[in-house]
């Protein structure tokens, strides 16, 4: 079998990513209360950082040289590049770490393609041979009894 | 007594030695609950470099602001976020299997947790008054023993909000979104962002009939002398007390009734 070109690996990489883009949207749109209740949290916050500014700015007309509007600006691209780095890294990389501690990243370990990417696939699902502790996994029997470990290791995560 | 002492020493001990394991955590935690009045205090001092702020120094702001940074930090309150997580996940399970109620538990994790992180905030507070005259404050024992009661009210009155208002994940899945909307409105009612009196009076005025300005403005008025009347005292002091016995009351219903609607499989 011949390796496939660089091409035909990209086309791929391009199938899975939309594949999972697809996946996630519709996961995200399964929950519509939830969805509702995100945007509405969205624009609490943003109600409360005009807030803040009109609280400072009742004392005073301008901030280090600043204006109220210039201000509102500044808060305005902050948002929009917040909401990217949110949109695109953040929900991701913030599960990672979850799932490491879960164990659950056994189970993205084990697919053919790696998922955090999707930009190549991963040679040997990044397993190194030696038994993992399944005590806390979530594929462990659930009548199985934790260890004083498990029970810890929620605690302030 | 000699035995709830004996499970709160044990109780206490053991979430001190959790903290242990989260050092590096507990360390940014820390970081950012002083951050935020650090850049509190950061805007405030650059606008009353014009002059007072309705009464309101510089020097006024910056130990209004220390106070804040001490007060929150005693005064936290996480247990809503780790309660909607047990119930949702099933980890309440074995805490009720336990001998002792999970909230005494919960009551001694504060009690570890708010021992170590406020000393640091303490003595930083001492370290930044050696070379920066204007947090110092008088010496004031019979004070600093007022606003030592005046922060455990504090810290009592918040954790059983949060404790409660978290219970209600019994119920909802929403329960952490009340805490958010509460976190929200207290960053200006509890006086975080500004001391009360700088608000639109209206808005101070509504924020005194809430619970929000004894778990904060309260403790830092008395500690800072702005509290100075037995009037004033009076005031504080029963509506702390008040508040208290309402979230008190609070967290005795939601756990009654939550505990017997509640019904896990699994963990």
């Amino acid at each position: 079998m011949t390796r496939p070109g660089p091409l035909e690996r990209f086309g791929a990489a391009a199938r899975v990513l939309g594949a999972l883009w697809r996946v996630n949207v519709v996961e995200e749109l399964q929950y519509r209360a939830n969805f509702v209740a995100s945007l509405l949290g969205t624009l609490f916050w943003m109600a409360m950082a005009l807030l803040t500014l009109a609280l400072f700015f009742r004392h005073t007309t301008r901030l280090g040289g600043w204006d109220y509007w210039e201000v509102v600006a500044l808060l305005g691209v902050f948002n929009a590049l917040t909401g990217v780095i949110e949109a695109v890294l953040r929900p991701g990389i913030g599960e990672l770490a979850d799932e490491v501690r879960s164990g659950r990243l056994d189970l993205i370990l084990v697919r053919p393609w790696r998922s955090d990417s999707g930009s190549r696939p991963t040679p040997s699902g990044g397993w190194d041979g030696r038994p993992r502790p399944r005590a806390c996994s979530r594929l462990s029997s659930p009548s199985a009894p934790r260890s004083r470990s498990c029970m810890l290791s929620g605690w302030r995560s | 007594v000699r035995q709830w002492l004996r499970r709160y020493a044990a109780l206490i001990r053991a979430a001190w030695l959790v903290d242990l394991q989260y050092r590096a955590a507990i360390a940014i935690w820390m970081l950012w609950n002083v951050t935020e009045p650090a850049i509190a205090l950061g805007i405030w001092w650059s606008i009353a470099g014009a002059g007072a702020v309705q009464g309101f120094d510089r020097a006024e702001f910056a130990r209004y602001f220390f106070g804040v940074a001490l007060v929150n930090q005693l005064a936290l309150a996480w247990d809503a976020w780790y309660i909607d997580r047990w119930i949702r996940e099933g980890e309440m399970n074995f805490r009720l299997a336990r001998p002792i109620k999970p909230v005494h538990e919960a009551v001694a994790d504060n009690i570890a947790y708010k021992l170590r992180t406020a000393s640091v905030v303490l003595l930083l507070w001492i370290l930044a008054a050696l070379v920066w005259p204007p947090v110092r404050l008088p010496f004031a024992p019979g004070r600093w023993a007022l606003f030592a009661l005046a922060a455990l009210l504090a810290a009592a009155i918040r954790f059983l909000n949060g404790y409660a208002t978290g219970l209600l994940a019994f119920w909802t899945t929403r329960a952490t979104a009340l805490m958010e909307l509460q976190f929200g409105v207290a960053l200006f009612l509890s006086g975080r962002l500004a001391p009360l009196a700088l608000l639109p009076p209206a808005v101070a005025r509504a924020a005194h009939l809430l619970w929000f300005p004894y778990v904060l403005a309260f403790p830092v008025e008395v500690l800072t002398g702005a509290v100075a009347t037995p009037a004033d005292y009076v005031r504080g002091f029963a509506g702390q007390a008040a508040w208290l016995l309402v979230w008190w009351a609070a967290y005795r219903a939601v756990w009654a009734s939550g505990i017997r609607r509640y019904g896990a499989v699994g963990g």
